[in-house]
């Protein structure tokens, strides 16, 4: 017999030895088929390495200055974003830090996007997505629904880096099905184990990744989604009336969170082809990007700063579909006596269960 | 001669009528000890006690002991006992019999009809844990004495319509009961406020990108399920708690025994 240092028994690790026509583990006494022990040999070569990710590097397109809108680009005073709109913006309130701002006409350099997905849900209606989304929120204080707060309501084309990718992965699984059975004196259950081998493609196109530094990337995400059919090429005049802000997190910066989001969903997606075993666990993954591309866009969001007992609570709503996000802040009195109605019926409950028992 | 046969009748009538129609009438003494555990005043006194149980609840209550086993083990010699020699009272022969061999030192309490709804698993295990340490220090009389008080007490629980369980005396199973009346209701409710909570905060990062994947554009070109190993457990069943098993003559008894 001769031991194959390149074969590993799956079940404790032992060197396999070739015996008749399998591979036999003298540790464990488990015995394997050679094209099993070969193919998965082969997954398992295919699904390690390092994963490669292969983005081109994004040129910023020049424009000539064609005169269709005047833009205009000033600091906020209170916390020094960078926004930028029409010049017939006169005063607005600043959607960070909700101070009440005069433009005075500081132009600081213009924003060129490739694409815009231009406003579809207005002021009004943006008003009433966030009025029927806080008539949900429990434990929400009373002072807190002012109609007057909510009217401060700011249109912000927050800037986003849009991806677009294909990934090839291979992806190993370890798998566990369990089947049970009973005789007179005993319980059986016996475990399965299987080594799942999986590889494919799969395209991506528009992830967004918030390119603000402003602009809370959690809130960016909440968000989402987008309905790129909407968008168009950028045209100054989409800003009218509207603020903007320009990107200052880089392209290169935002790969690695576009990266993120591509491999989890990768990954999620071939998980839906381990079929119906007990237990899935992912044990090796590589994920290869390929015709990576990025592309400069605004995407329309409504955002709210509601201040608060001296705190300020902030609220995106997505100016293309009207869904809300936010942090509300908690009424400790009502979380309490919701608390207390609650374990008042469950105590009623197990008081009449423990009669009943005892 | 016809006055004659029709004074006797209804002498006979008259004394039949006298008896008392609720006495029960058992085939066997109560107490049986070929074993010869237990002196004359000792086997009176029991006799005694137990043919009172057996009047007042109208149930068998019985004892016996021998030296050498009936049938294979104390199980099957208690059930063919108590089946082939007319133990039981009522229709269905209701009753309870405690078994003794010396020379194996085993024994056996053996139950049939009502007798295993009163001394349900729980109940034998309870006689059991009182009697065994009296067998053990061979002090039998006080092991029948105390069967008998047990078997008394368990009835009277079961004419009142509460048959013996251990949950009514049980102190663990108590705690688990008021401990758990107690944290779960906080609990339900801590869960319950912290899923209403979770409505407060929705600006929630979003790790995946599901929503951007192109139509069509997954493709699978390599899908293999590779069987390595099986691994195989196996476990006790858990024994019947209330001793239920058929005897020899095809009928069901309780019960529960052991060694002393």
């Amino acid at each position: 017999m001769e031991a194959l240092n390149s074969y590993k028994c799956p079940c404790c690790g032992a060197p396999l030895v070739f015996s008749g026509n399998e591979l036999h583990c003298d540790s464990c006494d488990n015995t394997f088929p050679v094209e099993t022990m070969q193919q998965m040999h082969d997954g398992m070569e295919a699904a390690g390495g390092e994963s490669k990710y292969d983005w081109e590097h994004y040129e910023p397109r020049c424009y000539e200055d064609t005169n269709e809108i005047n833009l205009a680009n000033y600091s906020c005073p209170s916390c020094g974003a960078e926004i930028t709109g029409d010049d017939t913006l006169g005063a607005t309130v600043c959607p960070y830090c909700g101070q009440s701002t005069v433009v005075k006409g500081q132009f600081e350099g213009a924003l060129r996007p490739d694409y815009i997905i231009p406003f579809k849900v207005d002021k009004k209606a943006a008003m009433e997505a966030f009025e029927a989304d806080f008539k949900n929120a429990p434990f929400l204080p009373d002072a807190f629904k002012s109609k007057k707060k909510i009217e401060e309501m700011a249109g912000v084309y927050v800037p986003f880096w849009m991806f677009d990718c294909d990934c090839d992965a291979a992806i190993t699984y370890r798998a566990e099905r369990v089947t049970s059975w009973s005789d007179a004196n005993y319980n059986y259950t016996k475990t399965d184990f299987y080594k799942l081998l999986r590889a494919g493609s799969i395209g991506f196109a528009n992830i967004p990744v918030d390119g603000s530094k402003k602009a809370d990337d959690a809130y960016m995400e909440a968000v989402e989604p987008y309905n790129y059919a909407d968008a168009v090429d950028f045209n100054g005049a989409y800003l009218s009336g509207y603020l903007a802000d320009k990107y200052d997190v880089s392209a290169e910066e935002s790969i690695e969170r576009a990266n993120d989001r591509v491999k989890n969903s990768t990954i999620s997606a071939f998980n839906d082809t381990t079929g119906t075993y007990m237990a899935v666990h992912p044990e090796q993954t590589r994920v290869n990007f390929s015709n990576g591309k990025i592309r400069y866009s605004l995407l329309p969001v409504w955002m709210l700063n509601i201040r608060y007992l001296d705190k300020n609570y902030q609220f995106a709503i997505n100016g293309q579909t009207g869904k809300v996000v936010g942090e509300y802040p908690v009424d400790k009195s009502k979380k309490w006596k919701y608390f207390a109605r609650i374990a008042a019926i469950a105590y009623a409950v197990a008081i009449a269960v423990a009669c009943f028992l005892l | 001669m016809k006055r004659i046969v029709s004074l006797l009748f209804m002498c006979m009538l008259c004394v039949s009528l006298s008896v008392p129609s609720f006495a029960a009438e058992f085939t066997n003494p109560p107490v049986i000890d070929d074993a010869g555990y237990l002196t004359g005043s000792e086997l009176e006194d029991l006799s005694a006690k137990l043919e009172d149980i057996r009047q007042t609840y109208n149930f068998e209550v019985a004892i016996v002991t021998e030296v050498d086993m009936t049938s294979y083990d104390a199980m099957s010699s208690a059930d063919d006992i108590y089946d082939y020699n007319g133990y039981g009272a009522g229709a269905n022969d209701d009753g309870i019999m405690l078994y003794i061999c010396s020379s194996e030192r085993d024994y056996w309490i053996t139950t049939h009809a009502y007798g295993e709804e009163v001394f349900n698993g729980n109940g034998i295990e309870y006689v059991k844990s009182e009697i065994q340490p009296y067998l053990s220090s061979d002090d039998y009389y006080m092991a029948m004495d105390t069967f008998a008080d047990l078997a008394e007490e368990l009835l009277a629980m079961a004419a009142n319509g509460e048959p013996y369980n251990v949950e009514q005396t049980d102190g663990t199973f108590s705690i688990v009961v008021i401990g758990c009346a107690l944290i779960l209701p906080l609990v339900l409710a801590w869960i319950m406020m912290q899923s209403k909570l979770s409505k407060m905060k929705t600006a929630v990062a979003n790790d995946y990108a599901a929503d951007y994947m192109k139509p069509g554009s997954k493709r699978l070109t390599m899908s293999r399920d590779l069987f390595l190993y099986s691994h195989i457990t196996k476990t006790e069943k858990p024994k019947n708690n209330s001793g239920s098993h058929t005897s020899s003559s095809g009928r069901s008894h309780g019960g529960g025994g052991g060694s002393f």
